[in-house]
């Protein structure tokens, strides 16, 4: 099936059209869910923005599920373990430690941001640290990782459709031109009305295909077996079904950083702040972990890619995709409408976290750029007309960056952007915590973190791919003349780097006095007590008994 | 005061009906050290980076860190649950 012949006999059909009819249905979820939950006005960054910051534990385990297992997380981690084997695998203590951590922390976030009316975290910045500059630079940082992200869900929905035999980029645009009215029209209200069906489906898809394709492949031992004999055949080092040495360093920083950048990321914020109490948070990442179960399911998908023999479809730029495995798998293994049931699980996976990070880029650059530097005076109906045609400029930018440039450039840009990320830490997570780090010393660790990140990022190269730069996000410690093969994920060094400088510069200007306009209780107050926003009841919320609520 | 919502924003949005949520004052704080359970147990593969015991003809180090979820859940639960304001 050559992927750049387009004859209508490459297409499957009845794949295509279980695919068709799901796409259309939450389409029409899209445009509905402006009147779910009846807002008297979308016309108020709170609504449009952040869906009434009133989301209960149900729609808030489905809404921040589904904004951070994105479709790009479920075609690429699979993939990953396809390529390298063990090292794939880090999804999953990255996916375990991330809950607890959040657990604790999440909550002070929520409590500040509702006290304040704070929509972005650079708008807890700017708050706390009393530094406009140091906002902008948390809000800048924000937006650059955020971008990327979108255009690899673009990624997500390719790889499925080329393997449905359709080649070309424009079924990618009508799917993008749907999201982008519809999160236009409803704002986070529509992603969180879809989340429900994608997360149905991807849990109904994976678990029929961690027992049905074992089965067909004969169990487990033969799916390691296969995976070990083609490890053992390939000429690279790293790849195996279990670590080598030198990686296991790598591997536990690795899940680590990913797991400190992950509430970092503006999307994850927008996620949080839209639930409406910290209890609502903290139940919710007592419960998030069932999405890390299938997250690890799914990556043993990988491996029984290596046993069913799937080889990656070639891609727009000649060489073998791999993002392609997952897809064929199904297409090799499911009857053709049950792929065509996958295959829409993945396409939708990719339309809801595409929309949450499209509202959050647009909030970053209507509160903190726009209100902040552009005008002051900005009413709140403003700010949200502002924020919806901002959410349209970064859609239309995320499918420029992937019709004009090489993919391979918005997955370099999405690697670089979890290193830059992890930047805005010692701000906005050890900010809620405590004003030793003063904004200066704050600015000047980000910079230095910054340069250390995309400096050490330049210089490694890919032995597999033969590339030069960007070849990953593992750092050899012998750059630092360390004799060992032993390598270090990226973002962690830069991190460090970034800390010791914002503690040495703080000691420096301790005396230079910023306005703080937080204070200690602002960060434990609970929905319901002063200074927090009364909020109703809502009848779904009501009818779900209040042993689970 | 560009980044605060008005107070008398903030406080008139309610449609009057009876304000709910839970009282905060986490109590029982010290629990949270029971997270270094899994920190320790997952971010250290030096423990887990074997094939055998194999379950099912998984190796070790696969299922090893699948079982690590409930097992977070669980102290995840037990965690907010002594932490909950009363």
């Amino acid at each position: 099936m050559g992927a750049h012949l387009f004859t209508l006999a490459a297409v499957k059909g009845v794949e295509l059209a279980v695919f068709i009819v799901l796409f259309g249905f939450v389409t029409v979820l899209g445009f509905v869910a402006a009147r779910w939950r009846r807002p008297s006005s979308l016309e108020h960054l709170d609504e449009w923005g952040l869906g009434g910051r009133n989301f209960g534990s149900w729609i808030s385990w489905f809404l921040i599920g589904g904004d951070l297992y994105t479709a790009y997380t479920f075609v690429a981690v699979p993939a990953l373990l396809f390529g390298s084997g063990a090292v794939g695998f880090f999804a999953v203590p990255y996916t375990i430690i991330i809950f607890p951590m959040a657990f604790i922390v999440a909550p002070r976030l929520w409590s500040v941001a509702h006290r304040h009316g704070y929509v972005t975290p650079a708008d807890f910045v700017r708050g706390r640290h009393g530094s406009s500059t140091l906002a902008l630079l948390i809000a800048i940082t924000g937006i650059v990782a955020t971008m990327p992200y979108i255009a690899l869900q673009l990624v997500g929905i390719g790889a499925v459709m080329r393997t449905m035999g359709i080649p070309g980029e424009w079924p990618l645009i009508i799917a993008f031109v749907i999201l982008a009215a519809y999160t236009y029209q409803s704002g986070l209200r529509a992603p969180a009305l879809i989340a429900f069906v994608k997360d149905t489906l991807i849990y109904i898809v994976v678990l029929v295909a961690v027992i049905y394709i074992p089965i067909k492949l004969g169990g487990f031992g033969d799916i390691f077996g296969a995976a070990d004999k083609k490890f053992a055949a390939s000429p690279a080092p790293a790849d195996g079904t279990l670590l080598a040495d030198p990686q296991v360093l790598g591997y536990s920083t690795l899940a680590f950083g990913s797991a400190l950048a992950l509430f970092l990321y503006p999307h994850s914020v927008t996620g949080l702040l839209a639930t409406r109490s910290r209890d609502t948070i903290r139940r919710n990442m007592a419960a998030l972990p069932a999405y890390s179960f299938v997250l690890g399911l799914l990556a043993l998908l990988g491996l029984m890619a290596i046993a069913a023999g799937v080889t990656p479809l070639t891609g727009s730029n000649g060489k073998p995709d791999v993002n392609t495995v997952v897809p064929l798998l199904f297409d090799k293994m499911f009857p053709d409408w049950f792929a065509g049931v996958a295959f829409a699980a993945i396409g939708i996976g990719a339309l809801v976290p595409a929309a949450i990070m499209s509202i959050a880029a647009a909030n970053l650059f209507t509160r903190n750029i726009y209100k902040e530097y552009l005008k002051r005076d900005a009413t709140p109906a403003q700010e949200a007309r502002v924020s919806r045609l901002t959410s349209l400029v970064v859609k239309a930018g995320a499918v420029v960056v992937i019709l004009v440039l090489d993919p391979q450039f918005s997955i370099d840009l999405q690697l670089i952007g979890g290193v830059i990320i992890v930047q805005t830490l010692p701000a906005v997570a050890i900010g809620l915590y405590t004003r030793a780090l003063h904004a200066w010393g704050l600015i000047a660790g980000w910079a230095v973190g910054m340069i250390a990140g995309f400096s050490m990022l330049y210089d490694t190269p890919n032995a597999v791919t033969g590339r030069a730069h960007f070849g990953g996000a593992q750092y050899a410690l012998s750059n630092f003349g360390i004799d060992t093969k032993t390598t270090v994920y990226t973002g962690i060094i830069a991190l460090a780097l970034n800390i010791i400088v914002a503690i040495v510069v703080s000691l420096f200007v301790r005396g230079r006095k910023l306005e703080d306009r937080t204070r200690p209780d602002d960060y434990d107050v609970e929905a319901g007590e002063p200074g927090v926003r009364d909020l109703p009841v809502t009848p779904e919320e009501a009818a779900v008994p209040a042993g689970q609520r | 005061m560009a980044h605060d919502a008005s107070r008398e924003e903030r406080f008139t949005r309610s449609d009057g009906s009876a304000p709910r949520g839970v009282p905060s004052g986490d109590r029982n704080q010290g629990l949270y050290w029971l997270f270094v359970i899994p920190f320790v147990a997952t971010l250290l593969p030096w423990i887990y980076n074997t094939n055998d015991p194999e379950l099912f003809g998984v190796p070790f180090f696969y299922w090893y860190q699948m079982a690590w979820v409930p097992v977070t859940v669980i102290i995840t639960l037990f965690v907010y649950r002594r932490t909950k304001g009363s």
